[in-house]
């Protein structure tokens, strides 16, 4: 059947052409060349990091011996209210604020603890510190705030309640937690790791999305412009079918979709838990695979809309550089999630990320955001959406081939509305 | 082969852009194995003829057959097509661009690949054929996209200004491969506005302007139609009565007639003042001014 042939012609053309171009082999194999480098790179990289005055300190401890966050910190005590310190060096107890300061600036500690004389009625703590050049506004002294609240309990209550008491006292608990829904119905939260990793995997494949549309769904618009401009496009109109054309065109863009997708699903499931396992608080960041399905899904079915697209911007842009420039608008719509991140992910579920999840081109990346973020929506919600992307790249592939022949007229004419409106008029 | 014999057949085609009609009513056939030049001005709408001929584009109304049958797929994959404003992919080697068109007319991978290899080399092009299409200058890929419009060995060669942008041998060398095109059966209809390539190449012309038909036929018969307007004369000297209106030259003396000058006055001041004629023929008026002449009055309506 000479239809079915020229289809599977122009589909090899096109994906060969497809898989050839630069940004597909950058985007697909380097990147995730890159993220399989990641795994050995990342343990030296977090080393490198912590590659500072605290963890010198930490690197100079015995051997086996894991470094107390008080190693380095220094406090003093007018109130008199913690018991005398004796023989014990850690934290390093000073007669008074000026000795402890002096510590500071030579070095020899990098945060002072100043207790208040009324200290017991006021509670108040000055705290003194050299690591804000090196950790920034937001770095702060947690692990040492941490170990010196507890040093404070521990004095304040040791010996005078059982060893028991004391630990639960220092350290009072861990927390399991639980999301009761509106029906009552009570179920386990995911665990942070589960949505940290989940996050991580979300946000990933939405950012991945529209790389692919950059280099992808851009290429397409590029290359079916470009046959426009060149005239190639009137001897491909003379030898198959519009139809077959387009078919086979989408065709190769969406195969080269499902490459993307599953060289970095592969990706996913080997590099990524492994970077995490790397990562200084990383270990144990996990994902679902259902969550790998959906997001999977979002940006299959996102990518074969921003193709059609790209087809049909193709059909009525008038030359190759007009195409390069309309790339631009794919990205547009799909980036806006991402730029609006901030937002979602603290609220997945607002009234602008509903709506945006019903607009067809923002909804691939919307919803992988609203899944980053721990969205309750339900499983409807996201089909419904979904359905909404599928219908709207049927209904734009539908108005690509009706106008596709009139479309090569346009070819070398300036773009306007009335062109594009003489275009459709002269549809078939 | 349909009954008429003819490639191609147009009948009444007219297309609008707008307000604006850019082939109206145009009538005219090729007939099969014949070298037929399409003629016209710029914008008189040779390439929307050519386009609604190869379904490119559809007619508002009229009919179009193509070696027999209406212009589909099957018909047209034994069509060979060299567009106008030419050029290939930049980003595709020669040989798969060359390949990739011959593939879709219906030619196996393997013969695709040899026969490109072949009418490469032919060109001049073979140490160019794994090079990417923007690495050629603008003649050879000209040459390259010539390939794929002859690579599958049509039955009928529509070529859109063929000769334009290509240097004086080149323009031999293409010409010689559609006559030996033509020579093994394949008709070709060729557009141009260049009059000595028709007249050289071809037996039939259709001249198109303000996209309508203004002449078609035979050029032998259509020069004959329009008439002379003028004698050829050569002899040793022009006749003193005739010197004022005579244009002599390599030794040939072009006298207007009309106004009362007929032939047989020429002739007779010829013998009137003893002058040896060698020659004397009825001058037929050159396609160039048959073209200016019908194109003129054309816009003039």
């Amino acid at each position: 059947m000479p239809g079915t042939s020229d289809l599977w012609v122009i589909f090899a053309e096109e994906f060969r052409r497809q898989i050839r171009n630069r940004g597909f082999v950058f985007f697909t194999v380097a990147l995730s060349v890159l993220m399989l480098a990641m795994i050995p790179l990342t343990p030296v990289i977090v080393g490198l990091l912590e590659d500072d005055p605290e963890s010198a300190a930490e690197e100079s401890a015995p051997a086996g011996e894991a470094p107390s966050p008080l190693e380095r910190v220094g406090y003093v005590d007018p109130s008199g209210v913690l018991p005398a310190p004796g023989s014990r060096q850690t934290p390093r107890p000073f007669a008074d604020a000026a000795a402890g300061l002096e510590a500071v600036r030579n070095g020899e500690i990098d945060t002072l603890f100043a207790l208040d004389a009324n200290y017991l009625e006021s509670g108040q703590v000055k705290e003194y510190w050299t690591l804000r050049e090196t950790r920034g506004r937001f770095g702060g002294n947690w692990d040492a705030q941490g170990a010196f609240r507890a040093f404070l309990r521990q004095e304040l209550i040791g010996g005078r309640v059982p060893d028991n008491v004391l630990a639960r006292a220092v350290d009072p608990g861990y927390y399991a937690h639980y999301d009761v829904a509106a029906d009552g119905a009570v179920t386990q939260s995911d665990s942070l790791a589960q949505s940290l990793g989940e996050f991580f995997v979300a946000m990933m494949f939405a950012a991945l999305l529209l790389i692919a549309v950059v280099t992808g769904s851009g290429g397409l618009l590029r290359a079916v412009s470009e046959e426009k401009e060149t005239r190639m496009m009137e001897m491909l109109v003379t030898s198959a079918s519009p139809l077959s054309i387009m078919a086979g065109k989408l065709l190769a863009a969406g195969s080269v979709g499902l490459i993307h997708i599953a060289v970095w699903l592969i990706v996913a499931f080997t590099a990524v838990p492994a970077i995490f396992d790397s990562v200084p608080g990383g270990a144990g960041l996990s994902f679902t695979p259902g969550l790998l399905a959906v997001v999977s899904l979002c940006f299959l079915l996102g990518y074969f809309l921003f193709s059609v697209l790209s087809l049909l911007i193709a059909t009525v842009v008038s030359s190759a550089a007009e195409g390069q420039r309309q790339t631009g608008m794919l990205i547009l719509p799909g980036g806006l999630p991402l730029w609006l991140s901030g937002l979602i992910v603290n609220s997945p579920d607002n009234l602008l990320a509903q709506i945006l999840s019903w607009f067809p081109f923002t909804a691939p990346t919307m919803l992988m955001v609203r899944i980053g973020g721990g969205s309750q929506m339900s499983a409807g919600e996201v089909a419904g959406s979904l359905a909404v992307v599928a219908a709207t790249a049927l209904v734009l592939l539908w108005a690509a081939a009706r106008i596709f022949r009139a479309g090569i007229l346009l070819s070398g004419q300036r773009i306007t509305p009335a062109n594009v409106w003489t275009a459709l008029r002269h549809a078939e | 082969m349909e009954a008429t014999g003819n490639a191609l057949t147009l009948d009444g085609l007219t297309k609008t852009f707008g307000r604006r009609t850019v082939v109206d009513r145009v009538s005219f056939a090729v007939e099969r194995g014949e070298m037929f030049g399409f003629l016209g001005p710029n914008g008189s709408g040779k390439t929307t003829t050519i386009r609604m001929a190869l379904n490119i584009i559809r007619p508002d109304s009229g009919t179009v057959s193509i070696l027999g049958a209406a212009p589909n797929r099957r018909t047209l994959k034994r069509v060979g097509y060299l567009p106008q404003e030419r050029g290939l992919p930049r980003k595709l080697r020669v040989l798969d661009a060359v390949r990739y068109l011959a593939r879709l007319k219906a030619m196996t991978a393997a013969d695709a690949e040899r026969r490109a290899l072949t009418l490469l080399d032919r060109v001049g092009l073979a140490e160019h054929a794994r090079k990417n299409v923007e690495d050629l200058s603008g003649g050879m890929a000209l040459l390259a996209q010539f390939v794929t419009a002859i690579i599958h060995d049509p039955e009928l060669i529509i070529l859109d200004e063929p000769f334009s942008g290509l240097d004086p041998l080149n323009v031999e060398m293409m010409k010689d491969i559609l006559h030996e095109r033509q020579q093994a059966g394949a008709t070709i209809m060729f557009s141009t506005h260049i009059m000595s390539d028709v007249e050289e190449m071809c037996r039939r012309v259709a001249l198109l302007a303000e996209g309508r038909l203004l002449l078609f036929g035979g050029l032998a018969g259509i020069k004959r139609q329009r008439g002379s307007n003028a004698v050829q004369v050569r002899a040793a000297a022009v006749p003193g009565s005739l010197a004022h209106a005579a244009v002599v030259a390599d030794g040939v003396a072009e006298i207007p007639i009309g106004n009362g000058r007929s032939p047989d006055a020429v002739l007779r001041a010829y013998l009137d003042a003893g002058i040896s004629v060698e020659r004397f023929e009825l001058a037929l008026p050159s396609l160039n001014d048959i073209f200016v002449e019908e194109v003129s009055r054309a816009r003039d309506v």
